[in-house]
């Protein structure tokens, strides 16, 4: 099963206005925008690393909908959007 | 001293031997020249900034002389230089002051990285700064002009210089540049403001430059911290619009407006969102001048 997790513990700045975040990533110098959603994503990994299942179980609760296929397609596409941007990487558990 | 308590022999004998060493906010600049013509323009539009003396360590050394003390008979043009290679194409002498101007701005946008560098004119009230970033062409000069001559101190029309410990605005204020239409309308709008010659033909159209007020001068080392962000645009015949603008996308617009985000990384995303969290931040669309100052006057009581 793959794992999912921050590339860099402790190296995010977050500012948050209402339901949007930006977020500055000191290793690569980026600054990312992102919805409630995707810094939900990101918050649940820097509690521990995680997978897909077990994000999605959490995301459900907080946002209040079903655990289904549509959701984990959802959070899938931002995994691998944040694996591009150098964000959070995957392992073989 | 200042500039204007030099003689204009003092100040020919400055410029041609080592240097005319002067400051500007927080910068010291050191200039050399032999064009005349350039005499007696730098003695009423410098006027007010302090003459430093010789010893001291410049931030920026500038020439602007001849290109070819041979040829400047038979092809007058002149080049600008600061510490090393020219940055420009050399230009016809009658170019020269502008050419100087955007000289100078050049040499802070490409080398003051210790301060967070905002594309944006700044102005000053009641010790809370108006940012007012924009592109070119949307007539935040002439917005600035005006408010320096309304009652408030100018700290810029060009660099928002921002202190990236606590976001606190710098002034630097040099010359106000202005551009074509803008360079009658200030002239209308204010019998107070000392407006240079206009210059034309240069690559920017017609360009003509306002001595910045003492005051805004002697009080060029006070600091102050943000208190209002305004995006203006001016378009023709517009109704006045001041319409909030959300935080995120204040950052983004913030960021994006830097000439050196990406330089001082977490520095900069700290004073950014320092600024968009205290202040209030607004788009202003107008047609008036003077409708566009009563309005932020209002805004900013």
């Amino acid at each position: 099963m793959d794992i999912w997790q921050l590339h860099s513990q402790g190296a995010l700045h977050w500012e948050q206005w209402e339901d949007q975040f930006a977020l500055y990533q000191v290793a690569s110098g980026e600054t990312h925008f992102l919805n409630a959603f995707g810094a939900a994503i990101l918050q649940q990994l820097i509690a521990a690393p995680q997978s897909l299942d077990a994000i999605c179980a959490h995301l459900a609760i907080e946002f209040d909908c079903m655990p289904d296929a549509e959701l984990c397609a959802q959070v899938s596409a931002l995994l691998t959007r944040f694996d591009e941007l150098g964000l959070i990487q995957r392992h073989d558990d | 001293m200042m500039i204007s308590e030099l003689t204009a022999t003092e100040l020919q004998a400055r410029l041609t031997t080592a240097g005319l060493c002067f400051g500007c906010g927080p910068f010291r600049l050191r200039l050399n020249s032999s064009l005349r013509l350039l005499f007696p323009v730098l003695h009423k539009l410098y006027a007010h900034y302090p003459v430093y003396d010789h010893s001291g360590v410049d931030d920026y050394r500038m020439t602007l002389d001849w290109a070819s003390p041979l040829r400047r008979w038979l092809r007058p043009v002149v080049r600008f230089s600061a510490d090393g290679p020219a940055p420009f194409t050399d230009v016809s002498i009658e170019q020269a002051f502008p050419t100087l101007e955007w000289g100078m701005n050049w040499c802070i946008a490409v080398r003051a990285h210790h301060v967070l560098m905002l594309h944006a004119a700044v102005v000053e009230r009641h010790g809370r700064v108006l940012v007012l970033p924009a592109a070119p062409g949307s007539g935040k000069s002439t917005l600035c002009a005006a408010l320096s001559h309304s009652g408030w101190r100018l700290f810029s029309d060009e660099f928002g210089l921002v202190q990236p410990e606590d976001a606190t605005f710098i002034p630097i204020p040099r010359l106000i540049s202005l551009k074509n239409q803008s360079i009658n309308v200030i002239r209308q709008f204010s019998a107070t403001a000392h407006i240079g010659s206009t210059y034309h033909g240069t690559h920017k159209g017609s360009v003509a430059h306002i001595r910045p007020p003492l005051a805004s001068i002697t009080r060029m080392k006070e600091s102050a911290p943000a208190g209002w962000v305004i995006f203006p645009r001016w378009q023709a015949g517009a109704a006045l619009t001041l319409q909030p603008i959300a935080k995120d996308r204040a950052f983004m617009m913030i960021a994006s407006n830097a000439f050196n985000y990406e330089v001082l990384g977490e520095l900069a995303f700290k004073a950014v969102a320092h600024i968009v969290k205290n202040c209030e931040i607004y788009s202003l669309v107008y047609s008036d001048l003077a409708q566009a100052i009563h309005t932020l006057d209002d805004l900013t009581q």
